[in-house]
């Protein structure tokens, strides 16, 4: 029979600025990633009684809960307690998927210890060592153990047994399901169906008929089924992208395109890194109102180097109405190819000199040692943190 | 409230089993005695790693970075 067990830590980024100070010991905190214009990246729970939430804008939630305390987020400290955690998960069984910076997926199936007994031997690990708690979730798949997290928070342990696996589903919005998003959740109550006991009411056909291949997957995850195991085994990345809400609203073309720049050499230093090059260029904005610009633009060589990806996304970004104001940009590359070891074949011998060089610099003296002039116009640098579960 | 410093400062370390942990440091012609490590982490920066820590004098929390390479110690903040 088989095991899952989730892990996802409580309030993660906060919990630990919590644990590193403990002057900060149930004090709303809100972890933001910079002192001026930001968003709130986590919340402490004695922020979350306010009303604080992560993604909202720091003078709102400032607004809520005007005693927070915010901090800068250290993601460098994060990645590393994350990857001390995911190195004692994997000395309990090596089938242990660290799904983001926060949760953890392992398959407990061949492990010789009650479930209960194993989730607080791991709770207590993590309360001892990093002084931080985690929530874990076990069930007989990795949807119901990620949904078991999501009950009896902070520091819960919540074992679904088998026979109670239809009762605990049904009791779940269908927005909140982990897999359903809000637009599917919303084509499915056009259709009469607001839980799983509505779908598994209605025969496995119904669903692919109108949802395709994810029909069956709708409908398996009604019954607690996930034909998904834990990918144990590391999974080469499928894009590169960095993002970055800027200081102050521009309306200048030439700012902008600094940060661009700024971002497109993050993005092409980690995929030469990767010894990856990609064929499409992603650009998206934000504007000031907060609607929304994304396109991408697909090139027919694959590349690695700055100054090819700045150039597409710039003229990408001439579509744009700068007079509307850029809050927030970014830049990703995709549709991947790996194991290159050159930047790109139609490359001359000069600029891959060049970004060779630079990138020995920036690994011996970290990142942005050496760098593109026009960055300097940028007010504010993006974290280059690789979390742990981007191994590049 | 949280004062940055980032500044070197002259240290003791002492290094059992492998791991290294600040027993004092000297700042402002003070010598601070350390009686806990609170938190310890590790940073990247180029090639060279750097251990952080969280440290108290029953008083104050200190943030200490350790440069594993140039073996030099900085206080990077003190939270009275």
């Amino acid at each position: 029979m088989s095991k899952f067990l989730c892990l996802d830590m409580d309030a993660y980024f906060a919990s630990v600025e919590i644990a590193s100070n403990p002057k900060l010991k149930n004090k709303p905190v809100g972890i933001v990633g910079s002192v001026d214009r930001t968003v709130v990246t986590t919340a402490s729970y004695e922020a979350r009684r306010f009303g604080v939430k992560t993604g909202m804008p720091k003078f709102m939630a400032e607004k809520l809960c005007p005693q927070i305390t915010f901090i800068v987020g250290n993601f460098k400290k994060y990645a590393y307690i994350s990857e001390q955690i995911h190195t004692f998960l994997k000395t309990i069984t090596y089938k242990t998927e660290m799904y983001s910076i926060d949760e953890a997926f392992m398959d407990i199936s061949d492990i010789n210890m009650s479930p209960r007994d194993l989730g607080y031997m791991i709770k207590s690990h993590i309360k001892n060592h990093f002084k931080i708690t985690c929530t874990v979730g076990i069930g007989k798949s990795k949807l119901v153990a990620k949904m078991a997290t999501e009950i009896n928070k902070p520091d819960g342990l919540n074992i679904i047994e088998d026979e109670n696996v239809y009762k605990f589903m049904d009791s779940f919005k269908l927005d909140d399901i982990w897999g359903i998003g809000k637009n599917l959740a919303k084509r499915l109550n056009g259709l009469g169906i607001f839980n799983t006991r509505d779908i598994r009411k209605l025969g496995k056909d119904f669903f692919i008929n109108i949802f395709g291949k994810n029909g069956e997957k709708i409908y398996d995850m009604a019954f607690g089924i996930y034909k998904e195991g834990v990918k144990y085994e590391e999974e080469p990345v499928k894009s590169i992208g960095h993002s970055l809400t800027l200081p102050a609203d521009t309306f200048d073309r030439k700012i902008l395109n600094s940060y661009i720049l700024q971002l497109s050499d993050m993005v092409s230093f980690r995929a030469r890194k990767a010894k990856v090059a990609g064929k499409t260029i992603n650009f998206h904005i934000k504007y000031s109102d907060l609607t929304k610009f994304s396109k991408m633009h697909t090139i027919n060589y694959h590349t690695a180097a700055t100054h090819q990806i700045y150039e597409i996304a710039k003229h990408i970004s001439e579509e744009i109405d700068i007079t509307k104001g850029v809050r927030h940009v970014g830049v990703s590359l995709n549709n991947l190819i790996y194991s290159c070891d050159t930047i790109n074949d139609i490359f001359n011998k000069k600029w891959e000199n060049i970004y060779s060089a630079i990138d020995n610099i920036n690994q011996k003296y970290g990142n942005l040692t050496v760098t593109f002039a026009n960055i300097l116009n940028c007010q504010r640098l993006t974290s280059n943190t690789l979390h742990p579960w981007q191994k590049l | 409230m949280v004062t940055t410093i980032n500044g070197e400062v002259e240290a003791g370390i002492v290094f059992r089993n492998g791991i290294a942990t600040p027993a004092w440091i000297k700042y402002n012609n003070n010598t601070i005695r350390f009686k806990k490590v609170v938190y310890r982490w590790s940073e990247k920066k180029g090639e060279e790693n750097i251990i952080k820590f969280t440290l108290t004098d029953s008083q104050k929390i200190y943030e200490i970075a350790f440069n594993t390479k140039t073996l030099k110690c900085f206080l990077v903040a003190v939270d009275e």
